[in-house]
Parts: C-alpha cells; sequence; structure tokens
C-alpha cells in the first residue's frame, strides 16, 4: 500500500535511449503556439520573451525525460503515431459528449437504474504514457470512473452493468495499443477479470 | 441585438449564480472528507464559467479569460494538493 | 451576411443553454447519488460536458477571434484536468477504504 516500495534511485533504473528529435520540435511548437495566443502582442521583443521562456521549458523537460514515472519504468521510449492520434481525440471527444448524456439520463431518471460496481482488469501497454492515456481515457467513456493503476492492474467503478460489459470488451484498450504500436497481442490487453457485482472481491 | 445579449448574460450569469449553491449543500453535509472536497471541486469549475460571463457582461472578456485560466489551473492545483495532503489521514475524517 | 449571424446567434444561446442544463443536472447529481464514487461519475463527467459546452457558446458568439481562441484553450485545459482531479480523488478514497454502495435488492 505504501508508495515508497516503489520509489527507486535514478542509477538503478536504465535510462532510455535519448528522444529524438522529433519530440523536440512538436514541443517547441505546441509551446510557441500556446504563447502567441496567450500573449496577443507580435512585436519582436514579446515574441522573443517567448522564445526564451519556451527555451527553458523545453530544456527543463530534457532533463526530467530520464526520470521514471512509475515503478522505475521510464516513459518516452516508444513514438506515438500522430495521425492516430488525431482520430483517438475526435473519437474521445464524441465519448466525452455520449458519457455526459447519459449520465445525466441516469441522474434524472426517477428510480436512478444504478448498479455500482468495482470492474478489475490487467492490461499490458508499450509504456506508461499509454496506461495514462487509458486511464483518462476510461474517466471520460460514459458510466466508468478509473479508480486505481497499479502496474499494469485497472481498478474500474462503474455505473451500470452494461458500462462495466463495455470496459471489459476491451475496445478502448486495442484502441490505445494501436496509438503505439501494430503488434500486439489481443490476449493482453484485458485479462485476470475480477468484478464484485459477480460476488468477487477486488 | 447587443442590448438582448446584454440582458441574456445578466440572466446566464444569475442561472449560474444559483446552480452554484446547489453542491455546498454536498459540502455543508456530505458524510466523508472526500465528498466535501467534490463538492467544492464542482463550485471551482463553475466559477470558471461565472468570471467568464462578468467578463462579457463588462465588455472586457480577454481580460477576464486570464482570471479565468488562472482560477482552472488554481482549482486543479488545489484538488490534487488537497488529495496529496490527506494521504495519511483520510480515515479519520 | 446576415442570415450568418443570426445563425451564429442560434447556435450560442442553444450551446449556452445547454451548457447550464448540464451544470444543473451535475449539481444535482452531487446531491442525488448515493455514494462518493457515483458523484464523482457526476461531478467529472455531467459538469465537464456542462463547462465544455457553455465555454464553446461562447466561442461561438464570439468568432474567429483571438479570445476565441483563448476560451478554446480553457475548453482543452477543462476536459484534460477534470478526469485527472476526479481520478485523484476517487483513488486517495480508495487507498483510505471507502467501500462502494452496491443495489441490495436486484434492479428490475
Amino acid at each position: 500500500m505504501s508508495m515508497t516500495e516503489q520509489t527507486c534511485t535514478l542509477e538503478e533504473s536504465n535510462v532510455p535511449p535519448r528522444r529524438g528529435y522529433r519530440g523536440i520540435v512538436f514541443q517547441v511548437i505546441l509551446l510557441m503556439a500556446i504563447w502567441l495566443i496567450l500573449s496577443g502582442h507580435y512585436d519582436f521583443l514579446h515574441i522573443f520573451y517567448g522564445v526564451v521562456s519556451v527555451a527553458a521549458v523545453v530544456w527543463l523537460n530534457l532533463r526530467l525525460d530520464p526520470l521514471p514515472l512509475a515503478n522505475c519504468e521510464p516513459c518516452g521510449t516508444t513514438r506515438i503515431n500522430v495521425p492516430r492520434l488525431v482520430i483517438y481525440l475526435v473519437w474521445l471527444l464524441w465519448q466525452i459528449i455520449k458519457s455526459g448524456f447519459y449520465v445525466a439520463y441516469l441522474v434524472l431518471h426517477p428510480k436512478m437504474p444504478i448498479q455500482p460496481a468495482l470492474v478489475r482488469f490487467d492490461c499490458i501497454l508499450p509504456n506508461v504514457l499509454a496506461k495514462v492515456i487509458l486511464g483518462n481515457s476510461i474517466t471520460l467513456t460514459p458510466g466508468t470512473l478509473t479508480t486505481d493503476i497499479r502496474e499494469d492492474r485497472f481498478i474500474v467503478h462503474s455505473l451500470t452493468r452494461s458500462t462495466g460489459d463495455d470496459v471489459l470488451s476491451g475496445d478502448m484498450n486495442g484502441r490505445v495499443a494501436r496509438l503505439y504500436t501494430k503488434d500486439y497481442n489481443p490476449d493482453d490487453l484485458c485479462f485476470n477479470i475480477r468484478r464484485t457485482d459477480e460476488g468477487s472481491s477486488i | 441585438m447587443d442590448t438582448f445579449f446584454d440582458t441574456f448574460f445578466l440572466y446566464m450569469a444569475l442561472a449560474v449564480g444559483i446552480i452554484l449553491l446547489i453542491p455546498f449543500y454536498r459540502v455543508y453535509k456530505g458524510p466523508t472528507l472526500f465528498d466535501r472536497l467534490l463538492g467544492v471541486a464542482a463550485v471551482g469549475g463553475k466559477t470558471i464559467t461565472i468570471v467568464l460571463l462578468f467578463g462579457l457582461i463588462y465588455g472586457r472578456l480577454d481580460m477576464f479569460i486570464d482570471i479565468s485560466l488562472g482560477y482552472a489551473i488554481l482549482n486543479f492545483v488545489g484538488v490534487i494538493a488537497m488529495t496529496k495532503y490527506f494521504k495519511k489521514s483520510a480515515s479519520d475524517y | 451576411m446576415e442570415n450568418f449571424t443570426i445563425i451564429q446567434d442560434i447556435a450560442a444561446i442553444a450551446l449556452m443553454l445547454g451548457g447550464v442544463f448540464f451544470m444543473l443536472v451535475g449539481s444535482i447529481g452531487i446531491n442525488r447519488l448515493p455514494d462518493f464514487y457515483c458523484r464523482a461519475h457526476a461531478a467529472g463527467k455531467v459538469d465537464t460536458l456542462g463547462i465544455m459546452m457553455f465555454v464553446g457558446g461562447m466561442v461561438v458568439h464570439e468568432g474567429f477571434t483571438l479570445t476565441s481562441a483563448k476560451l478554446i484553450l480553457i475548453i482543452a485545459f477543462v476536459a484534460v484536468t477534470s478526469p485527472v482531479a476526479t481520478h485523484a480523488l476517487a483513488r486517495r478514497a480508495l487507498l483510505s477504504g471507502l467501500k462502494i454502495w452496491e443495489r441490495q435488492e436486484p434492479l428490475k
């Protein structure tokens, strides 16, 4: 239960190979766009300040890069597929709208047809960042809420029985895995399933 | 048309202001600490929109946007800090 | 051009009214649902959708300006941070041993 077991020194963890220029270029473009939107002044001095700030932030991020996120697992070793990411984000926006309507229907229904349960499953994903994406996406999709991620184990709170089934179908896990790699094993995406509404404990 | 939108925004601000008060019942009543924190986070999220509405009413949206963005960041960091802070002692509440 | 302004105004008003509706439902859900985890659903999803629709209505009202770009930045920020905050609260609740509410009699 304690968090201290998971900490490890930087020397022990194998430092990943330095990220390519692609990630840095994306970072610079994104940060510069945010600066230009937020500042609103387009004379030389303000853009110069922006360039200095972006350079400082990118330098700090590069120094943060070899630090492990959790369990000594470094992140950022795999390339993300950008066109797939755009498609995924559009799909996610649609899911947000759907989930808002669904939970609103459940709240306003006079009898509130909810049947909450905790659902547990294991999912092997290429890196830590993919787990973060999957956890956030589960929270945004209808009727499900990620409560804990430890190593490969996800614990999800589902509001009704059908939404629990949706999570366990492993559809979204496949979508997240496809963001990073083509050759994944579908059997590794969702196994070791337990659900409290079938009488088993988490 | 402008006068219509001025009154529309005023009534919207009134509606959001009333909606803002509903989660306070949960903050007051909440059986656990987490219910109270959730209520506070919900109030903070709605405050973003009410600040933006004030910007529209006063005609200085460009200035109020920065305030509401700062408020959104403070709200997020506040919730994360609270969850870190109540790490050990949450079962006592 | 005149028609376009009217369509823009109607879309802005519709999005704002929808946003207020979802914020109201989120507030009701926070008070009505039986336990903390269910309330987190209402706060994390319905409220987020309400805020995003409301600010989206402001974007439509504002038109194609720098201000609306900033508003879109706020939408993106809310969409990213709201599930993270909800997850942080729910995780802390689960780790501190808060039990979930379960339906005793089976659902018809």
